[in-house]
């Protein structure tokens, strides 16, 4: 017969998992232990995540190779198994940071130099404009000058 | 838009800047007559000097505000970037992907998730923005707050049906701060986005806003940066509402003045904007900057200096007022809005570097000269006033000698006093002018604040007051502000509630304003009893000093009841319990785990020292460990799997008791 401290972790483990359901409980413990008198915490863990794994795997159709930690994942994949494209988002969230194949955009520091300046064409002053413009200012000047 | 022709640009900057300089060698040419009525000594010599460059800045200030007006009165400006919703109706943005990217840091999570789902709910029933993807860019480095965004983010995403739409993304290490998050986006997503909209943690944009935009940079393919602009809202402190009301009376008048002479190089603020990605990758990296204490190494201040290497390689950066669904908050106190301006400070104060690099444009270079000025001239300022204190009590002294009382009357009074009083009216002239005229617009024709013209009238005699006492205070902290960052140190502020529903107490106000609090004190005692007239012509300074934790205490009351988020949270995550609940609680840890990049290159020997920190941890709990090595662990799929596994293998008496704790409350 098992400890009751192995049992009382093994139930802690699987109300974690969100499971108030005292039966479920009774069931999981059950199917977990086996009989098994000498067994271990360590074994009835192992135990149990294989069986987490098995059932996650059945009930939401993942394959082991793109989800290879669903025993622990599952718990947050089953809240989207009522979508039609539950296989797209778990995969998405599976993708969270594949840049789909375009990324690497990396930002290098250009040298500050003289070249882009002929790239301002538009903005070249023009002589004709300078000169009328300084000799208004100048006139206004004067004018404000001479008379204060 | 129109295209800007040579001779419109050259006379726009000429008129402009002409018309600056005409008012600031007025007003510098009626102070030297003021200093030369006796001997114009080095003291005079160095009142001119600074007087001249501090009221330089004031005229570029008066004179933006002007031609907005005259802008306003004809009609708009004809170059402007005009964002009209038929001329775009045609384009199409179904082949044009858009990322909207949200950097943040340490924010409340669910204020900010909210925004978001808002936004994106809207963009997606809009049906033109289905080529629109979300980041949430995260550079939280407190872990409570970085395991709410992941379990808030898995809360978001099934709310809003946001798969494969939205994004979370946290960097391991944050290096170059919010600049630095970006150019990690564009890393390993920009090549596929066309266009990147950039929001702070506090900005809304409507989803016509953003539609708008993105179409306006499809017509326009020569705008490298568009920037709208924002409107403060959410406003619930006094002070948020001051400064919101202020911003619609005032704001789009200086802005289109300034976007005058600015032209093709508009203002970039770094958020509530819209970015040409292939451009911004290829030209807009940030240089490191030559090793000077403070003032040297990364950029701190992004924004300004992406906007001038986009204008060096050939693009625009536009700004429209025409828009109206931007929005962003304000500090909600003024201890937050100065502790903004101290980051602020130290990044405008780097930008000095760029003045030399010959190849950026003028308009980029005086927005980078204005961004330094506004802080230093502060240091300016102080320097001015204190000079003109050893001015004034001499020349009192030269005329008390010089003159018999009554002839002391009539020549200080009649000439001295005169020029003093010129001086000052035109000085109050071109900061009160521009207020007055918007104030008078707003007054006859109501449309940009809908209050009745009795609240309107409060309002502006209100704000017009607190600007004016706040400042001098506001040159106090600016001049510390470049002080300590010149010193290469940091000014600590003392800890106050952000949500609070009341007032910062006048504890903590006077902690946070306790050098110009005592220094006005000084200085009101200093010239009471050395010259009474001194006393009272220098009584807007230390009455403003005196003032400061007054003032900041009751601005910072509520008038209204924070909105409260409508998200509910999904477990209640503190510092204390949220390493527990990571490592430990199945449903938090399995969104952790899918948040988590799995390191394929992660070492052998980096995964054993990880497995004995894990131990270590279980053991004796986090106390043991150091936050660096907590989050070692935290970004290590194999040594979170480690855990998780450790720590349900272990009975609870062999843990440490951290991990045996219920769910403590915060």
């Amino acid at each position: 017969m098992a400890t009751s401290e192995l049992i009382l972790a093994l139930e802690k483990r699987v109300r974690a998992l969100g499971h108030d359901d005292p039966i479920y409980i009774a069931d999981t413990i059950k199917s977990v232990l086996k009989n098994d008198e000498k067994i271990s915490l360590n074994e009835a863990m192992n135990r149990f995540e294989e069986l987490m794994d098995s059932v996650s795997r059945r009930e939401l159709h993942l394959y082991s190779d793109s989800f290879p930690d669903l025993k622990y994942e599952s718990i947050v994949l089953r809240e989207f198994r009522a979508y039609p494209n539950f296989d797209s988002i778990a995969n998405t969230l599976k993708d969270q940071f594949s840049s789909r194949g375009k990324g690497f955009g990396k930002m290098v520091p250009r040298p500050i130099d003289f070249a882009g300046f002929a790239k301002l064409s538009e903005e070249k002053i023009d002589k004709k404009t300078v000169f009328f413009t300084v000799l208004f200012w100048i006139v206004l000047y004067s004018l404000i000058l001479y008379f204060i | 838009m129109r295209k800007i022709e040579f001779n419109t640009y050259t006379f726009r900057l000429f008129t402009f800047w002409g018309f600056v300089n005409l008012l600031s060698g007025y007003g510098t040419l009626i102070y030297f007559e003021f200093l030369s009525f006796r001997q114009f000594d080095w003291i005079d010599g160095l009142l001119l000097f600074t007087f001249s460059f501090l009221f330089l800045h004031l005229s570029y200030g008066a004179s933006i505000a002007l031609f907005g007006f005259i802008q306003y009165f004809k009609g708009g400006d004809p170059y402007r970037c005009k964002i009209d919703v038929n001329d775009l109706r045609s384009i199409s943005l179904e082949t044009v992907p858009v990322a909207v990217v949200i950097p943040i840091f340490n924010e409340n999570t669910l204020e900010v998730y909210e925004r978001i789902s808002k936004m994106f709910s809207a963009i997606k029933l809009s049906k033109e923005g289905n080529s629109f993807d979300f980041f949430i860019l995260s550079d939280s480095n407190q872990i409570h707050v970085w395991i709410e965004e992941e379990l808030e983010y898995i809360n978001l995403i099934k709310e809003t049906q946001g798969w494969g739409r939205i994004f979370y993304r946290r960097r391991k290490s944050n290096t170059n701060g919010k600049s630095g998050n970006i150019s990690d986006f564009c890393r390993r997503y920009g090549k596929n986005y066309r266009y990147m909209i950039v929001l702070d943690a506090d900005s809304f944009m409507t989803p016509e806003n953003m539609i708008l935009i993105s179409k306006k940079m499809e017509a326009e393919p020569t705008v490298g940066i568009l920037q709208t602009n924002p409107q403060i809202y959410k406003s619930n402190t006094k002070f948020q509402k001051i400064f919101e009301l202020s911003q619609k009376l005032y704001s789009e008048y200086y802005l289109t003045g300034a976007s005058y002479w600015q032209m093709n190089s508009s203002s970039f603020w770094g958020h509530n904007a819209i970015i040409r990605l292939e451009p911004f990758i290829d030209h807009c990296a940030l240089p490191k900057l030559p090793k000077l204490g403070a003032l040297g190494g990364k950029i701190l201040s992004h924004d300004t200096i992406e906007a001038a290497l986009i204008r060096r390689a050939g693009y625009s950066v536009q700004f429209t007022t025409d828009l109206a669904g931007s929005f962003e908050e304000y500090p909600p106190t003024w201890i937050e809005s100065l502790k903004r301006d101290q980051r602020w400070c130290q990044g405008n104060l780097q930008h000095f570097w760029f003045l030399g690099a010959r190849e950026l444009n003028f308009q980029s270079k005086i927005s980078i000269l204005l961004g330094i000025f506004s802080y230093l001239s502060s240091m300016l300022w102080l320097l001015f006033i204190i000079l003109s204190l050893i001015l004034y009590l001499d020349d009192l002294r030269f005329f008390r000698l010089a003159f018999n009382s009554k002839e002391f009357e009539i020549i200080f009074k009649q000439f001295y006093l005169g020029k003093a009083i010129q001086l000052q009216s035109i000085t109050l002239s071109l900061l009160f002018a521009p207020k007055i005229l918007a104030f008078a617009i707003e007054f006859i024709h109501p449309i940009r604040i809908s209050n009745s013209r009795f609240k309107l009238a409060k309002f502006f005699i209100q704000e017009t007051f607190l600007s004016f006492l706040m400042a001098p205070t506001n040159m106090f902290m600016y001049v510390q502000f470049v002080i300590y960052t010149l010193l290469g140190k940091k000014v600590i502020w003392r800890h106050q509630n952000r949500e609070s529903a009341t007032s910062i107490p006048l504890k903590t106000a006077i902690e946070n304003f306790k050098l110009p609090f005592f220094s006005g004190v000084l200085l009101s005692i200093f010239l009471y009893r050395i010259e009474f007239q001194l006393f009272l012509w220098i009584s807007p300074i230390w009455l403003s000093w005196l003032l400061s934790p007054f003032l900041a205490m009751l601005t910072s009351s509520n008038i209204k009841t924070p909105e409260l988020a409508l998200r509910k949270k999904r477990k209640e995550i503190s510092p204390r319990n949220a390493l527990k609940l990571v490592l430990t609680d199945p449903y938090i840890f399995g969104i952790h785990l899918f948040m988590i990049r799995e390191r394929l290159l992660e070492k052998e020997k980096s995964k054993d020292s990880l497995r004995k920190l894990c131990e270590k941890l279980l053991k004796v709990g986090p106390k043991a460990l150091s936050n660096k090595e907590i989050l070692r662990i935290l970004y290590s799929k194999s040594s979170l799997l480690f855990f998780h596994d450790l720590f349900w293998k272990t009975y609870p008496k062999d843990r440490d008791s951290y991990w045996n704790e219920t769910y403590p409350v915060i």
